[in-house]
């Protein structure tokens, strides 16, 4: 389990990260994560997908945490910036850096469809193929690759706009 | 899949490719969907949203497995005594009016109450007196199967209860009634003796 904290930890919280857009909740999420798959380790074959199964589980325990979030909750990218001005680092021009791209992506994937999120965030963080994200979220593989597709011209455009 | 959707996923899978650079041979939407993905990994990058510094205060520590046999035993026990307590309660209930209990009043028990509950007061002082022998106790009740049925024995045997509750009461008043005829005539005799008559 340490190993795959240490391989998969930055992978999985990144995924959470995207999804819940909330430093201790992203945090919280990835923890339960790992537990979750120590305690189903007696279920777990190894076939060298490892990243793709504790994503599976993120991505379950994501969208269940937003399902069941109030809608007072949701603040938008400012609000968050002033909420949680958020960065791990302790360089002051690093964080001002973070802090601002943070802002961005928040920004950016707020404007896409959920599933589109999701896809795109599953490919970057997981590198899963598309047979592996329509398993994981529970789509057919064509339905897989035209949010993939769509969140991608949308992304080009809005950040394409949004160039500081 | 059919041909569009190979060549979606053949495009979509060389724009997500991992990595910084933009292929030269791409074609243009190849290209085009590479620059959303390159922008999107750099802002991603930035904002360091998979940054592993919290990991280090990370502990996981697996959780004790849900003990649920503890539940069930819990469970188990508690039926038990659920069905254990309903038994006694029937068996009392259908053995009831014959159980001889002990602290309860004499003429409640007897099978006669009424012979010696309809007398006088004068007689009752008499038969206070001389305590009516108790009845043994009769003999245990064996279940007749057609004791539930409407209009059967049961409910013969309920209205003899009732009348035999009724009538022990009127008995319990009437030998209240003899212990006052009792104190009565102590008192008579106390006084008798103070005046010098006896």
């Amino acid at each position: 389990m340490a190993v795959w904290v240490r391989e998969h930890g930055p992978a999985v919280r990144g995924y959470l990260m995207g999804i819940v857009r909330r430093a201790d909740e992203a945090d919280d999420l990835a923890q339960e994560v790992f537990c979750r798959a120590w305690q189903a380790r007696a279920r777990y074959r190894e076939e060298g997908h490892a990243r793709s199964y504790l994503l599976r589980i993120a991505d379950r325990l994501a969208v269940d945490r937003m399902r069941r979030k109030r809608p007072e909750e949701t603040l938008s990218a400012e609000g968050w910036r002033d909420k949680e001005p958020w960065t791990n680092s302790s360089n002051p021009a690093e964080a001002a850096v973070g802090s601002e791209a943070a802002r961005r992506v928040r920004a950016a994937l707020g404007q896409l469809a959920p599933m589109q999120e999701r896809v795109l965030l599953l490919r970057y963080y997981g590198q899963l193929t598309f047979e592996q994200i329509a398993e994981t979220l529970g789509c057919p593989l064509s339905t897989a690759l035209s949010h993939c597709r769509r969140g991608l011209e949308s992304l080009r455009k809005l950040l394409a706009e949004d160039k500081p | 899949m059919n041909d569009e959707s190979r060549r979606l996923q053949e495009m979509l899978e060389r724009a997500t490719a991992p990595g910084d650079e933009m292929p030269a041979d791409l074609d243009d939407e190849t290209s085009s969907l590479r620059e959303g993905w390159l922008a999107l990994g750099k802002l991603l990058k930035d904002a360091q949203f998979a940054s592993d510094k919290p990991l280090d205060r990370w502990q996981v520590t697996p959780r004790p497995a849900p003990q649920r046999w503890r539940w069930a035993v819990a469970a188990a026990i508690a039926a038990s005594l659920l069905i254990a307590a309903g038994l006694t309660l029937g068996y009392r209930l259908l053995d009831g009016s014959n159980a001889v209990q002990p602290g309860t009043p004499q003429l409640a028990q007897d099978n006669q109450p009424a012979t010696g509950a309809r007398v006088d007061t004068s007689e009752a002082v008499v038969q206070a007196a001389e305590p009516q022998p108790r009845s043994p106790n009769p003999e245990p009740r064996t279940l007749n199967p057609d004791y539930l049925a409407w209009d059967d024995s049961l409910d013969d045997e309920l209205t003899v209860v009732a009348q035999a509750a009724a009538l022990a009461q009127e008995d319990w008043y009437a030998r209240a009634g003899g212990l006052s005829a009792i104190e009565r005539g102590l008192d008579q005799i106390k006084k008798d003796i103070e005046d010098g008559t006896l």
